[in-house]
Parts: structure tokens; sequence; C-alpha cells
């Protein structure tokens, strides 16, 4: 009986979940200016730090056992952190990559493409990474190292600026600086 | 005839009725390439209908004839369902390269491991008045449910996360078959407790009311008009100063 209400209930909440998603779908999208004001700050470097492997070996070789799990566990929550704002990034650079797509400018549409893919990949690592750290948290003994998502987080920003400079050539120069 | 057994008959006719015009819309639009399982499982539908309404009208078939029809339009129908959430899967996966290799996996893991997880719920699950007709009717509608419902929430979560844009058609789709597997979840769970005949108006009422949601889902779909793709235009200064200034922030914070 009880599994039969669970599935009932399961059922029920699906349904719900579709007739939200349909009513959903009647909301507009946001524009490429209300989505660049979404970017949150990201700091790299300090991110790189938290997970660079000699950091935590150092660490591991200083500390005792019981203070090195204490200090590693911040450092994850924190690395957690950061990979969450990475991974908001992604997902409004994957708006606004798609929202140029659309461009009926070839070159536009093209850059739009690839930072569409570039930063769907990111937003899938982030999304790993955050699984892997989540593991790490529990086991903080675990050697498990989430880099290439600070690579292809990269490869992300560039391909942006790309996009901002074809959009904006006078002005292109501005986001090269920034990156 | 009585009143209820009027609106039981119209509402199981209407449904299928209405899919006409979506054949004819996707004809006319040329959509049948596009998404040819869909519209086979659309004529198949309404096929069904014809010969399921014809039997059950005629005095000249017995109930036993009835029930095999049914049963064997109930899983060519179960088929051609999951030819058309594999349909979907592709429709919203082929503009982007990155999820393609992705897709595919996640489409053929997820079926293995949502049907797992119903051949488990199944077997923990059974009835005080499970017969054998129930079993092989029921159980295995319930699992089949089980895996759609799973495989389309999977779906929608995902491009929610990911923020993938649906191509023309495919959410109202997914929306509509959604709609029906969840209530069809219900009908067979409840089936499955109670016994595969128990109630037959409530379920076949159910049944023919979630029916009638998912096509018209499919027919508002398609008569609502398409919005307008926003595009980005060259930008005017201070958005792409905004723009620079958020990397700027992005990278030096």
């Amino acid at each position: 009986m009880i599994i039969t209400v669970l599935i009932i209930a399961t059922a029920v909440l699906s349904l719900l979940f579709f007739v939200l998603r349909g009513l959903g779908a009647v909301r507009t999208a946001a524009g490429a200016s209300e989505l660049t004001q979404q970017i949150m700050p990201v700091d790299l470097e300090a991110f790189r730090n938290l997970t660079e492997p000699l950091e935590e070996e150092f660490l591991r070789t200083r500390l005792s056992a019981g203070q090195f799990r204490a200090i590693q566990r911040e450092r994850l929550r924190a690395s957690i952190d950061y990979l969450g704002g990475v991974s908001h990034n992604a997902s409004i650079l994957l708006q606004l990559g798609q929202l140029a797509r659309r461009s009926p400018d070839e070159r536009i549409a093209e850059a739009g493409r690839r930072l569409t893919d570039d930063a769907l990949r990111t937003r899938l690592y982030s999304m790993m990474a955050i699984c892997k750290l989540g593991v790490r948290y529990v086991f903080p003994d675990a050697a498990l190292q989430p880099g290439a998502v600070i690579d292809r987080y990269e490869q992300v920003t560039e391909a942006a600026v790309r996009l901002g400079r074809m959009q904006h050539p006078d002005r292109g120069g501005l986001a090269s600086r920034a990156l | 005839m009585t009143a209820s057994r009027f609106f039981f008959l119209f509402f199981w006719v209407a449904p299928h009725v209405f899919q006409i015009p979506i054949i004819v819309i996707m004809v006319r639009r040329k959509m049948v390439r596009e998404f040819p399982i869909f519209f086979v499982y659309t004529c198949f539908q309404i096929l069904q209908t014809a010969v399921l309404f014809t039997i059950d009208q005629s005095d000249r078939f017995t109930g036993d004839q009835y029930i095999v029809c049914w049963l064997a339009e109930e899983y060519v129908s179960v088929v051609l369902r999951f030819g058309v959430i594999h349909e979907i899967f592709q429709h919203v996966f082929r503009n982007y390269p990155a999820l393609q290799r992705l897709g595919g996996s996640l489409v053929r893991w997820s079926t293995v491991v949502l049907m797992i997880a119903a051949v488990i719920l199944v077997s923990y699950s059974t009835g005080t008045n499970l017969d054998r007709v129930t079993l092989v009717l029921v159980v295995v509608n319930r699992a089949v449910n089980i895996m759609q419902v799973g495989l389309l929430v999977l779906l929608l979560l995902l491009v929610r996360y990911l923020h993938l844009s649906w191509s023309t058609y495919v959410l109202p789709m997914a929306l509509g078959l959604g709609l029906y597997a969840s209530a069809m979840l219900v009908n067979t769970a409840l089936q499955a407790h109670f016994g595969a005949f128990v109630n037959l108006t409530l379920t076949r009422t159910i049944e023919v009311s979630a029916y009638g949601c998912c096509v018209l889902v499919w027919l508002t779909g398609l008569l609502l008009p398409q919005p307008a793709a926003k595009q980005i235009e060259t930008p005017v200064i201070h958005e792409l100063e905004d723009w620079n200034a958020a990397l700027q922030r992005l990278l030096q914070q």
C-alpha cells in the first residue's frame, strides 16, 4: 500500500510539474542587458589556490590529521561556492550565446554558437566538479581535482570576449583588457 | 443511452477528433519529416479509436474480441510513445554539439535506471486483488509509465538547468505526453492495487480526460503563434560597457 501511495504521490507531483512548466513557458525570456547584469564576480586565482594539489599536500604534511580535515572541509566549502558562481556565469553566457546565435550577422551567429557550446561544457563540468567536491567534503582525504573546470571556464570567457569584439569592434579592446 | 454513457463516449472520441487538425497542420507545415514518429503515433491513435469505437458499438463483436484489440493497440501505443520521447530528446539536443553524445547516453542510461527502478517498485507493490490479467495488463503498463514520466521529467529538468532553448513545437509535445503519462501512472497504480477492472469507469474517465488534455496541449502548441526570437542587435555603448564591466569584475575580484 505504501509503495502504491508513493507512486500516486510521485505521479501527481509530476503532473503538477508539467502543468507549472507549461504555464512557465508563457514567461518572456530576459534580454541581453538584463543577463549581463546577473553575472557574478568569481575569483579565479583564489579558486585555483584552493584546488591546487601542492597546496593541499603542504597542508597535509604540516597539520595533524584532524586539523587537516577541518581546514580541508573549509577549503572545499569555499571551492564549491566558487564553482556555484562559475556555473551561474556559464548559464548567463549560455543564454547570451543563444541570443547571439539568432543574429542575422553570420559572424556573430557563429561566435554565439561557439559560446553556447563552450558554456554548456562549463556548466556540465562545474556540475560534475561540485559533485566531486561534495564527495571530498564527506571524505576529505580523497584526492579528486576539478582542474578541468578552470581551463574550460577560461575558454568560455575568451569566447564571450570574442563575441563582444564582433558585436562592437570599437570597444572590443576593453573586453580583452578585462580578460 | 444514459447521460454518463454519452459523456464517456464523447470524451473518448473527442480528443481523437481534435487530432485530425493536428495531422492537417503537420502536413500543411511540412512537419511530417521533422516529427515522423509523432505523426505516425497521431495517425495510429485516430485509427485505433475508430476501430475500437466500432467494435464497442457493434453487436457483432464480443467483449473478448474488444479486449484483444484494445490490448494490441495499447502495446503499439506504448512503443510509439517511447519513439516520440526519443524524437523529443533528439530535437532538444541536435542544436548543441556539446550535448549530442551526452544526450544519447542519457537516454540509454536513464532508460536502464528507470527500468530497474520500475521493476523494483512493481515487485514490491503487489496489491491484494492481483490476478493474471492485472499482472499482464497493469503491472507492465505501470513500469512503462514510470519510465516515460521519469524520462520526460529528467529532460525538462535538464533543459531548465542548462538553459537550453526548445525548438518549435517540441515543448508542447513533451508537456502533453508528460501530462498523459503522469495521469496514466496514477491509473495503473490504482489498478495494480485494487484490480484491473475495479471501478473501470473512474480509471477510464481519468484516462480519456488526461488524453483530452494532452491533445489540447499539442493542438494549442501548434495553433499559438511562435514567440518572436529575441536577437542581440549591435549593442549600444552602455550595454557593452556593462558587459565589459561584468567581465572585469568577474576576473579581477
